[in-house]
């Protein structure tokens, strides 16, 4: 079977951060993110990281469960500090042949670092406590103000749905057709190009037909439902603020103006 | 020694809170020649019990063997496979050359077999497909034939113990006969066949043994009227039983002298039987 606990996978949950608006968390990850651009500081990128992993914790996800999910990332993050670390010229501290290490690459690096590692957490976060269908309506309900000017909100938020509700069907799909084809002897680890390239073939074909098969399906579905593009629609359950909903987006907000202010003003006193 | 399977526990997930037990401590010994039929209600582990048999999965606890080798020890995986050939639900969905006799081909190729077209005509024969489909494309037959494709492309590969995740579900009444006789006709040529089935009648008329599975625990197995009788005295939730046993038990219950059987003509000889004493008296 294939590993469900993948980046992106709805952990179900009653903590706080499961029981946010959804529209609280979109804000929120959208203020981590132009924070984690404008701040360039080791110490302020650390509170943000920090603050982020006290979040996941509180969320009730266990440390061995986000660690599954991230560590296919951990080699790009790797990568990343390597790069910075020894390629970033400036003051010498240390020099393993043609290696050298400057100042500012271990400056650079760290930053790096804390920017990746704040951005997988904060993205993890919301998919993990989000289900797919709330941060649809979420998305949906902060794109509707810019419908007015010509941009198709309901049918983005359509999109996603449908897109989100069936990653997890083409992937069981995917992998019972890799099961019934090694069944048949296929060798999916073929060496080569043109090898790989011809071993997939078996895969990639029954997996298109049966998704348009689908999509043909689904069509018909919602037409029989009475679905029209654009038509007026309820909700089963409509998206309230709450006081704790509010509160959060205060403190967010307010974290975010004291960092961007100290670093406005020179950074940290040292 | 055919397929046996030691002790095997299986468990999707292990060790995180989407563990999810599926299998445990099973103990069961595949004869050669005889058709078993697994059956139990949704979610009892049949299909996972399937995938064990050809090694796609490993088990958590014991070991599966197919005639003396293990499934855990990977040198052994392509032999293993070439012997098990497992079909999945469905398998028309698997299908993807562009000419029925590439399709046919693939399967053996990757063992090193050459489907001739001589050979290719054959194994249409053998499910009961025209041999003038050899140059279309798969995706121009019905959905029975397709089925019945999927199937023939596996013979090719000749295996010794074929296994059939619910080979007849949603095939027309004509479709399914031509299944139940493809199967009985690879018996007698000395296959060794596993189905999963949830259609009761089905497993009377095919299969010589029966295993029922209930939430992963092995709840019987042995020949198919023993199994059925212990399936009279004690209800599994979610299986039902063949309706010839339905008829034979409501004759039971209502005081009827007639002894449980499993197939259309005993069934009418029972209740023949019934019928004469009642004209007698």
């Amino acid at each position: 079977m294939l590993n469900i606990n993948t980046i992106g996978q709805y952990i179900p949950g009653n903590s706080l951060i499961h029981r946010l608006d959804p529209r609280t968390k979109l804000l929120s990850l959208l203020i981590t993110i132009v924070l984690v651009f404008i701040l360039d500081e080791p110490l302020s990128l650390g509170i943000l990281a920090l603050g982020i992993i006290t979040l996941t914790i509180t969320s009730g996800i266990k440390p061995k469960m986000f660690w599954q999910a991230l560590r296919p990332v951990v080699i790009i993050l790797m990568l990343a500090l390597f790069l910075q670390l020894f390629f970033t010229p400036g003051e010498k501290i240390w020099a393993i042949g043609p290696l050298t290490i400057t100042r500012e690459g271990v400056i650079n690096s760290g930053v790096v670092f804390l920017r990746l590692v704040v951005m997988l957490l904060a993205a993890y976060l919301i998919t993990a406590t989000t289900s797919p269908n709330e941060l649809t309506h979420g998305l949906e309900k902060l794109l509707k103000p810019f419908g007015k000017f010509g941009l198709p909100y309901g049918e983005i938020a359509l999109m996603l749905t449908i897109a989100l509700r069936f990653i997890p069907t083409l992937t069981a799909e995917a992998e019972r057709l890799i099961k019934a084809q090694e069944a048949r002897g296929a060798d999916f680890n073929a060496k080569g190009l043109t090898n790989k390239a011809k071993a997939v073939l078996p895969l990639i074909v029954p997996l298109f037909i049966n998704a348009f098969k689908r999509a043909d399906e689904l069509a018909v579905a919602m037409e029989a439902r009475g679905y029209r593009i654009g038509a007026p629609r309820g909700k089963l359950k409509p998206l309230k603020f709450n006081f704790v909903d509010y509160l959060i987006m205060l403190i967010n907000g307010l974290i975010a103006v004291l960092l961007i202010i100290i670093k406005l003003r020179g950074g940290f006193p040292a | 020694m055919p397929i046996t399977l030691n002790d095997v526990s299986f468990l999707y997930n292990p060790g995180t809170t989407l563990e999810v037990k599926a299998l445990n401590r099973l103990n069961v010994n595949f004869k050669e020649g005889e058709i078993t039929g697994i059956i139990g209600p949704t979610g009892s582990g049949k299909s996972t019990l399937l995938m064990l048999l050809n090694g796609l999965l490993k088990p958590t606890a014991g070991e599966v063997t197919v005639d003396n080798l293990s499934t855990t020890n990977k040198v052994n995986l392509k032999a293993i496979r070439q012997k098990v050939q497992l079909i999945f639900q469905y398998p028309e969905h698997q299908l993807f050359a562009e000419t029925v006799w590439e399709e046919l081909a693939f399967g053996p190729k990757n063992f090193g077999i050459e489907i001739t077209e001589q050979k290719a005509t054959l194994l249409l024969e053998q499910v009961g497909l025209s041999e003038q489909y050899l140059h279309s494309s798969p995706f121009e037959l019905s959905g029975g034939e397709k089925r019945r494709l999927a199937i023939a492309s596996v013979l090719g590969i000749s295996p010794k113990y074929l296994v059939l995740d619910e080979p007849a579900v949603a095939l027309d009444p004509l479709g399914k006969e031509t299944i139940y006789n493809l199967l009985f006709s690879l018996k007698k040529q000395g296959v060794t066949v596993i189905i999963v089935s949830h259609n009761m009648d089905e497993v009377a008329r095919l299969c010589d043994k029966i295993l029922v599975l209930d939430r992963g625990n092995l709840i019987a197995f042995g020949d198919k009227n023993q199994v059925f009788l212990k399936l009279l005295e004690k209800n599994v939730q979610g299986l039902s039983l063949p309706v010839y046993a339905e008829v034979i038990k409501l004759l039971r219950e209502r005081g009827f002298n007639v002894d449980p059987k499993f197939s259309l003509e005993e069934t009418v000889a029972e209740i023949l039987k019934v019928v004469q004493n009642n004209a007698k008296h």
